[in-house]
Parts: C-alpha cells; structure tokens; sequence
C-alpha cells in the first residue's frame, strides 16, 4: 500500500503540513475558519530533533502499520483497519481512553481538544490525496508505495 | 473443521475474526453467556453515564457475525466441556468441535462480607448486565457504596457521578489503584476525584452489611457504619477457569498454555483474561487481565486453530484511563527495590519513571501523555537507555530519542 | 551607540486572515516574527526585514505583506534617504559597506533601449514548431579557413570546443558563496539541459566531478582548490581576472563559511578567511596571461578551451584583443550589473560600464583585427531573459551567462542580503537548517524549466526573424535598432535607430 513518508534531510520544520492537515480535517474546509473558529488537533506533527551542530525536523503521522497495535489496544472499536488498510479512527465510538496512544510506538496519535476523540491521520482518504503532502514546500514528505527505491 | 469458542469478548472475537481469513468455510460458533454480542467491556461505565449510547457500545459493526459468517449464541452458558467426544454443553445444547478456544474471561471477586447474600441491590460491575442493572435501579436521592478503590471501582463511581446523592468509595490500601500506582500518582488521582464530591474511605474494609432484601447499611472494618442503597463490588476479578479445571486441564491462577496458546490439551485452546502469560519484564508466568493482550491472545489463538504456526507476542502491565478528565496512563512495573525512580511532578501532571538496569522497566503518566507510547516502545522493545539519542528523562520524549538510522528504519516500516 | 538608520521596510499583517501557524515565525532566519503566547498572535520587528519575502510567500492565509518603511526625510534631490542612511551606517561602524547581488542604481538598461527585427513579406518568418531551429553553439577558437582531403573528410585539426545546446550557462558562483544544494541544482540543471555551470573560484567538491562535461572549472587570483585533476574535470576552463559586480579588487570568503565541506573543496584550513587577491600575482601583463593560459593548455593536454573573464570597464576592447592574441580560446566579459555575493557599495555601484556597450565595442574591434574567430564571446551581468540573450547574441555574443535569473528560479528575491549568510531560501548560506530548505531534486527542474522557456522563445524570435540557427544572429546588429539612445550610444553599439 501507500503511506506518507517524511525526509529529515529535505524537512524544513514550516510545519505547513500541520496547516493544511487541520484544514483538511475541518467541518469548514476554509483555511482561516478552521483554525480561528474550529479546534482541530492536526494528524500531523512536525518533529524537532536537536543535533549539536544543527536543527532537524521531520514531519511525524501514523505509520498505518501492518499490525497496529493501536487497534489491538482500542476498548470500543473505534480504531480499525480499513479495507484499504488504512487505520482510522471512528469518532462516534472513540471514548478518548488513550489506549491507543499508550501503545503506538511512534507518538503519532493525539487526544483531540475536544476531550472526545484521538486525532490521527487517515491518509485524507475523504479528501482525494494527502493534503500534507501535496503542500510540503520542499517535497519532504511524499506518498510511496512501501517498496519504493527511495526508500532502500 | 469445526471452531467453537467460548466467550464473546476481546479474544473471542478476534480469534473467530483471525480464523475466518485463514478459512473460509470452517464452521465458526461462538457461545456467549451475555445478552449483547461483544462490546468494549471498558465502556460499561460511559453507558452507566450516558457518554456512550447504547448503539455505540458494540465492539464490532451490527452485520460483523453475518458478515464473517460466524455463529454466535447469546445467553448461552457453557457447563461443562467433554474432551474425550469434542463437545462442549450449553444452556441445555451439545455442540461439538475440531478445535475450541476457551476465552471464558474473568469474574469478579466477592470478599468475605458477613451477611452479604444476593440483595436486590448488590452489584458488580464487569458486564454490561451489570452496568444496566445498576442504571435501572438508581434514582437521585440513592447512596452508593462502592467496595474497592481499584481501577473498576472508581469508573463505577465516575459512571454515577451526578446521578445520585451521594458515592463513598472504600479500600483496605491507603491509596486508590494501589496495584497501578504508588502513593504519590494516587494522591493526584484521589484528589482530583475528591474535588467532585465523592469521598473515600480508606485503610478500612467491609466487615459486614445489614438489611433484608436489600442492603441498607455498611459496617466498616472499624465499625463505623455508612447508609446504603446501593452496595457495588469492585474489590477485583479472577480467571474464570472452572470449565477448564472441570475438564482437567491444566491450570495454576489462570489457564496454562505453551506459546501458541494451546493448553494441556492439544485441540483446546485458550486467551484472554483467563489465561496466565509470561511477563516480558518479570519474566514470571501471570494473568495480564488487559485488552491489548486479550486481543493479541486471540489472534494468536485464532490462527493456530486455523492450522498455522504462531507465537504470542509476549506483554507486560499497561493502563489507559480517565477520570473526570484526568488522564492516567501506566505501563510496566511501578515500584522495585532495585529501580532508579525519576518524578518530574508539576500540579496536576506527573511523570514517573522506573529504571533498572538501563532500561526503562515502567512508567506513570498524569495529565501528560502524547508521547506515552515512545516509552511503552522502550519498554517492549527492551532498549537499553544508554544508545538512545538523549536522556529519556528530559521533557518531550518522541522518536527523537532514536538514533537517525533507527528513526529512518521505524518511519520506512523496516522493523515491521 | 544611538542607531540613527530607519527600518528600511514595514511588515503588515492582516489580522482577519492570520491563523497563528507560526510558519513565519519558523521560517524566518532573520528572527524577524516572533509569537506572544501571551497575546496569541504573531509580531513581527521591522527592523530586521530584509524584505526576502520567505514568509509572505509561505504564509498559507497570504496574511502577509511588505512595504517599503513609510518614513519620509525632508525633502532633497541630492541628500537622499540611501545616502543619509549610508553615512548613517558608516558613522556608525567606520567600516566599508558591503552589498550583494548586481548594481542597483538607475543607470540605463541598454537592452530596454535595443529593439528587434522580424521579417515581413520579403523573406519569410520560421514556424520553429514545424521546421528545424538550431541553437546549439560551439565555444573555443575556430580555425581561419576548413581544408578538406580529396575523400572530404575535414583535414583541418579543430581546436578544443565546448558544445552547448542553448546559449547559455549558470555564470560562476563558488561553493562557499552558494550552498551545496544550490550548486547541485545548477550542475543537475547543466547536465539535463546540454549546457554549462561553472564552478566559481571556490573548487571542485569531489561529489561534483560526475558533471564533469557540463562543468567550467574556474581558476581565480586565490587558486582554491587548483590542481590536476580539477582542471581536468571540466569542459573548460576560465581564468577569472575579474567580475563585474567589483572590478578591480578581490574577494574575501569568511572564515565562519568555512565549514568542513567548504575547507575541503577549497583545499585551506577550516575556519580560516579565504581571500582572493585582487589580482593574479602572476599576471602583470598580457604576456604573463599567456604564460598562464598555456600553463593551463599544458596541464589539460591542449583538450580544454581556456575561457577568460574580464569585468567590463572602459578599455575592455584593447584588452580582449590582448587576451585573444594571448591564446585565449574565449573571452567573458562580465558587465557592471552581474551580481555578487558581498562587494564594497561603492566599487559596485560606481566602477565599470554596462555590458551591452562593451560586448558590442568588443565585437567590433576583434573584427576589425580580423581576429574575431580567434575567440568566442560570452557575454555576462544581468541577463533577464530571453530577449536579452537574442540581444547580445546580435550584439556579437556567442553565448551569455546567467547567475541572477537562475538564482531567482530557485527562490532569490533579491534581498541583497547574501553577504549576511543567513539566506532564507537556502542559497546564499552554508547553515544547515536553511541549506535545507532548498531541495535539489525540485530546484533543479526549476533551472531545468527557466531555460527551456527561454530557448523556446529563443526559437520563436529567430524564427520571427527568418533565421533557423543562432550562430546566424550572431553580430548580425542589423536585426536590433535603438530607441532613445544618442548618436554616441548608437555608434558605440553599432546599430541604427529605430526607424532609420
């Protein structure tokens, strides 16, 4: 399958990906309502890893593993693989118990602002194509196929 | 081939879920002694408060069963298991197997409490029927009284909370969770609780309850007395392994099994709650009541039934919760004569770490949690402290903490 | 002390439309926007604007914009605010100012004043879609006549000639004054393209030999990085005498840019200043430039053609007839606008003359020498685009450089801030978190793109003009007149005025 992946060396830490990714996830779909009017945890986090001769940064979102175990963790269902193996999370079923979060090896889950829900990336499945990726300034994060050559 | 199996909850369903993409014809039947096909067992207090409809209580999509062609029976206890015929009986039915899971879960403890028979308003508070029950039977003006500060007894009284005049929550430790937490987490979490209006009593028991039908009154270990119109029991659970015992397999606290879940008898196999497994950080075999493990027991379980060769994946302690909004996260062992303990407490956060021999062995997190798994991954993954990148005790922890080959190796999935 | 110099630029945010995402805040290395957590919202210090426009073009909401400061001195013509603010700057730190990029004042813009021919009714234009258009060139010396033996095979032995595909090569930049990226860029860019980058006087990094045949490799007054193999890891090779951003007068690389790579590549200590002298110690006449060039000719077995670059000052049509009968296999003449990345103000801003006037005075006394195909031509400093190529190709030259432009389709907004080293688009820096904002793989075709637009449009003027190959345009000065230029200006260029 395919999965977003990100690049330290070309990662400029603008952190326009988290921008977009809100806006994507938003009920408006508008750039200035969904962060002035909405409250959305972006799926997306840009990493910041400090090396003593400069900074690094790259942009971190859930792996959509082989064998989650964010799904294996989850009390209500709410976490699932979908037919496209893509996990993703059912917002009316999540409780926010973090089980999830307890358990995903990455960091790459979050608890929403809401209380209600966790917030991770679901490959914009409902957008059409990752919205991180097609407004990464610096193609640092791309969308590959997991044997792709870059990634050898 | 036939599959049967016993229980209707995180390993039976993910067993049954594992055989059915493994074989596609193999008859799947699943007994259940509850009146709701499998819900998240955790979520009972969320009904119990209303968070959760009842709709969205369910662990899998209404056509789940049809869909994966298995066959499920509620309300259908199993009595007793014929090794020799490959049958098992239940609520008066014979159904037989090529291959059974047991995945019979656990059963709440009942302490020793005199007079405490079966009132009318005595609960527990593990199953849905339960958690119905005691909705039914509130009204605003009832006194609850919850035996057992531990984990399921404080989401009962969170599930209660405003819905009744008045909730005391008794423990015989001196502290809330005692079996997760050490006494400094627990203040933060007995605090916070306390700030809404429900009191504890602790260092004391129940000795004794009075009444007819229904319990009236509580008598502590102190003599002390509380008025009582509804008494829950949540002072534990155990491995419900009596049909295992029953039928002469071999058990010890829980059901014992070899690596590919299969217990003494080679065509019966068990997982969840009421089986021991090897702790990854003791070392020791324990009964690791937890729903990532029940889960991960049961596709085991399920793909060895199916006729492939799998191993467990081996666990350790790990909580996630809430209460009132405060957000506990726990994994790993909590104390230890031999671990360096760091605590970075601030308010109403904390963080504790626990390490022994440069690895991180267990941790608490209050209120600070977005990186929790980073530390679970540690622990798992038995990395020593000493390669990592930075010390893991410094703040916002991530996969930073990796060197960039491992961090490069973990986001291209070449550890998968 | 009291610093008496204006912000030079104002910072405008539009409140309705900024989301706090802080990416300015993140991407400005001047440290410009900052974020109040207490307020929540995003301030920004004017005075520290270099007006690069990494933020405005980054802002995701376009909240953003940048004005020049609104603050007025009395009125004067001559005491202007650039003026007053210099001395301002100079009172201050006693110091010699230092600029970046190409001259910035007024002066004329001979190109703008040079119009084009195109053929009508008498001979007729070229559709370069449907016909052949050819705007390969050949640089290096050519022979006086082709003799041929009696089966036809061309008897003349051709002296060493760099093939481009389209007139026009990325102009020297070091590594050191560029980064590593954007030199990557440039070199990738001259492989797909079929024509040449040159590598300034800062070396050769070992990762860059691959792209030997699309590469100049530059020899300069401070010979960093010079040996054997660098000489022969080129197509050519171009001993710079000057440059036009500051004619006359060396260069100086700061030992803080001197990183590992950077010490490596030009073959001096790590940390130490790197300082072209202003002129070649070995060169005090025509006759030690020749002594040089056959050096050279020597050390690459006669199979590279040896480029010259002189900036472009009053009397560069003698000394281009010099350096051609020194050997030199082609001259660059570099003019008073090419850019730099740090010069004294004053010597940019006030020494040499515009390269449209010396590349036609160039052109036109080589041929009267009757040495013109001795040498090829190339021309530099401030070549826009395509129609300034076809320009100095008419006015004589046999293919142009550009530094500018293809630092500007990498992202240069001519801030004139590179001697600073802080570039927020990853090209004037050797700071790693900013190298990486300019990536390679995307920069690269940007290159790729400005060049092929241009030699698309190349085609379709030639064709406009009944011409199917360049090397027909060249010197071809009928195909320009002037407008609004004086008889002088008219002779000095060699072409008529519009109308005549």
């Amino acid at each position: 399958m395919k999965r977003i992946y990100a690049f330290e060396d070309k990662c400029l830490g603008c952190g326009l990906c988290e921008v977009y990714c809100r806006t994507a996830h938003s009920k408006s779909k508008d750039i200035i309502k969904a962060h002035k009017e909405e409250n959305i945890v972006s799926g997306i986090s840009i990493e910041e890893i400090m090396s003593p001769k400069s900074a690094f940064y790259f942009a971190l979102q859930c792996r959509h593993c082989k064998d989650p175990k964010c799904v294996k963790a989850c009390i209500s269902g709410a976490m699932y693989k979908d037919e496209n193996d893509i996990v993703r999370n059912n917002k009316d079923k999540c409780v926010a118990c973090l089980s999830c979060v307890l358990v995903c090896p990455f960091g790459a889950i979050k608890k929403n602002t809401d209380g209600k829900a966790v917030s991770k990336c679901d490959l914009c499945v409902e957008v059409g194509s990752p919205v991180c990726v097609e407004n990464c300034p610096n193609e640092a994060i791309k969308l590959l196929d997991e044997d792709s050559e870059i990634l050898k | 081939m036939k599959y049967l199996i016993i229980g209707d909850s995180a390993a039976g369903v993910n067993a049954a879920q594992t055989i059915r993409s493994k074989d596609k014809e193999g008859l799947i039947t699943i007994l259940s002694n509850e009146s709701i096909a499998a819900y998240g067992r955790p979520l009972i207090s969320y009904y119990l408060s209303g968070k959760v409809l009842p709709e969205n209580i369910f662990y899998r999509n209404k056509n789940f069963y049809k869909k994966e062609k298995i066959n499920l029976f509620l309300n259908t206890q199993a009595q007793e298991i014929d090794v020799k015929n490959k049958k098992v009986n239940a609520a008066q039915k014979e159904f037989e197997y090529d291959k059974l899971l047991i995945a019979s879960g656990s059963l709440p403890l009942i302490p020793q409490i005199k007079n405490l028979k079966e009132q009318k308003n005595v609960f527990t508070f593990l199953t849905f029927d339960e958690s119905r029950k005691i909705k039914e039977s509130i009204n605003p003006d009832s006194k609850v009284v919850i035996a057992g500060a531990g984990l399921i007894g404080l989401k009962a009284a969170e599930g209660l909370y405003g819905k009744v005049a008045k909730i005391t929550v008794i423990d015989l430790a001196d502290r809330v969770m005692a079996s997760v937490l050490d006494k400094s987490a627990a203040d933060i979490i007995q605090n916070h609780i306390e700030k809404k209006g429900i009191e504890f009593i602790l260092n004391k028991s129940v000795a004794e309850v009075e009444g007819g039908e229904k319990v009236e009154k509580i008598i502590l270990s102190d003599a002390k007395t509380l008025d009582c119109d509804i008494f829950i029991i949540a002072v534990g659970v155990r491995p419900n392994i009596s049909l295992a015992k029953n039928a002469q397999i071999r058990t010890s606290k829980g059901i014992i099994v070899n690596e590919y879940m299969q217990t003494s008898e080679s065509d019966i196999y068990a997982a969840g709650d009421c089986v021991e497994s090897l702790d990854l950080i003791s070392n020791e075999s324990k009964v690791l009541a937890l729903w990532p493990n029940a889960v991960s027991q049961g596709e085991t379980a399920g793909a060895n039934m199916a006729g492939e060769k799998k191993l467990v994946p081996s666990s350790f302690a790990m909580n996630a919760i809430s209460f009132f909004g405060m957000q506990l996260i726990s994994a790993g062992i909590i104390g230890g004569s031999d671990a360096d303990i760091y605590v970075d407490k601030n308010g109403d956060k904390l963080r504790r770490l626990n390490i022994a021999n440069d690895n991180l062995i267990g941790f608490v997190l209050i209120n600070d949690n977005q990186r929790a798994g980073i530390y679970t991954a540690l622990i798992n993954d038995r990395v020593k402290l000493s390669e990592l990148e930075y010390d893991i005790k410094l703040k916002d922890i991530g996969l930073n903490v990796y060197t960039k080959e491992k961090r490069r190796d973990k986001i291209f999935g070449k550890e998968e | 002390m009291l610093n008496m110099v204006p912000s030079a630029f104002k910072i405008i945010r539009d409140e309705n439309k900024c989301i706090q995402c802080k990416v300015c805040v993140k991407q400005c290395a001047n440290l410009v926007h900052y974020y109040d957590e207490e307020k929540d919202i995003v301030r920004a210090d004017d005075t520290k604007c270099v007006c690069c426009h990494r933020c405005v073009v980054l802002c995701p909401t376009k909240a953003l914009t940048i004005i020049n400061y609104p603050l007025d001195y009395r009125q004067n013509a001559n005491w202007t605010k650039n003026y007053m603010d210099d001395i301002y700057r100079q009172a201050q730190s006693g110091g010699v100012l230092l600029a970046s990029m190409g001259n910035p004042k007024p002066f004329p813009v001979y190109w703008d004043k040079m119009l084009l021919n195109a053929s009508q009714v008498t001979n007729p234009s070229i559709d370069p879609l449907r016909e052949p258009m050819e705007t390969k060139v050949l640089i290096g010396r050519k022979p006086e006549k082709l003799e041929y033996d009696k089966k036809g095979k061309l008897a003349t032995k051709m002296p060493p000639q760099v093939e481009l595909k389209i007139p026009i090569m990325f102009s020297a930049m070091s590594y050191g004054s560029i980064s590593r990226n954007a030199h990557e860029s440039l070199a990738r860019a001259a492989e797909e393209l079929g024509i040449c980058y040159n590598t300034g006087e800062g070396g050769l990094n070992k990762d860059f030999y691959k792209y030997g045949k699309n590469t100049i490799v530059q020899v300069a007054s401070g010979r960093f990085g010079v040996y054997k193999d660098y000489l022969n890891a080129g197509a050519a090779v171009e001993i710079k005498i000057g440059q036009g951003a500051k004619p006359g007068i060396g260069g100086h690389l700061p030992g803080e840019k001197v990183d590992e790579d950077v010490s490596g590549t030009r073959m001096i200590p790590l940390g130490s200043d790197a300082i072209s002298p202003a002129p070649h110690h070995d060169i005090y006449s025509i006759e030690d430039l020749r002594q040089l060039i056959f050096s050279l000719k020597e050390a690459t077995a006669y199979k590279k053609p040896i480029f010259v670059k002189i900036a472009a000052v009053h009397n560069s049509a003698a000394i281009a007839s010099g350096i051609a009968r020194a050997g030199a296999d082609a001259i660059v003449i570099d003019g008073f606008r090419g850019g730099t990345g740090a010069a004294p103000a004053r010597i940019r801003d006030n020494v040499g003359i515009p390269i449209e006037l010396a590349l036609a005075s160039i052109d036109q006394r080589l041929r009267e020498e009757g040495i013109r195909n001795e040498v090829s031509l190339i021309a530099a400093g401030s070549i826009r685009n395509s129609a300034d190529v076809i320009k100095a190709v008419a006015l004589g030259a046999d293919a142009v450089y550009i530094a500018s432009a293809a630092l500007i389709a990498m992202g240069c907004h001519m801030c004139h801030s590179c001697s600073v080293g802080k570039c927020n688009w990853g090209i004037a820096t050797q700071v790693p978190e900013l190298v990486r904002r300019l990536n390679p793989d995307i920069m690269y075709k940007r290159l790729v793109n400005l060049v092929s637009a241009w030699n698309h449009e190349i085609q379709e003027i030639l064709g406009g003009m009944g011409i199917n190959a360049i090397d027909s345009l060249r010197g071809n000065k009928l195909m320009l007149r002037g407008i609004d230029l004086n008889e002088k200006e008219l002779e000095v260029l060699g072409i008529k005025h519009a109308g005549e």
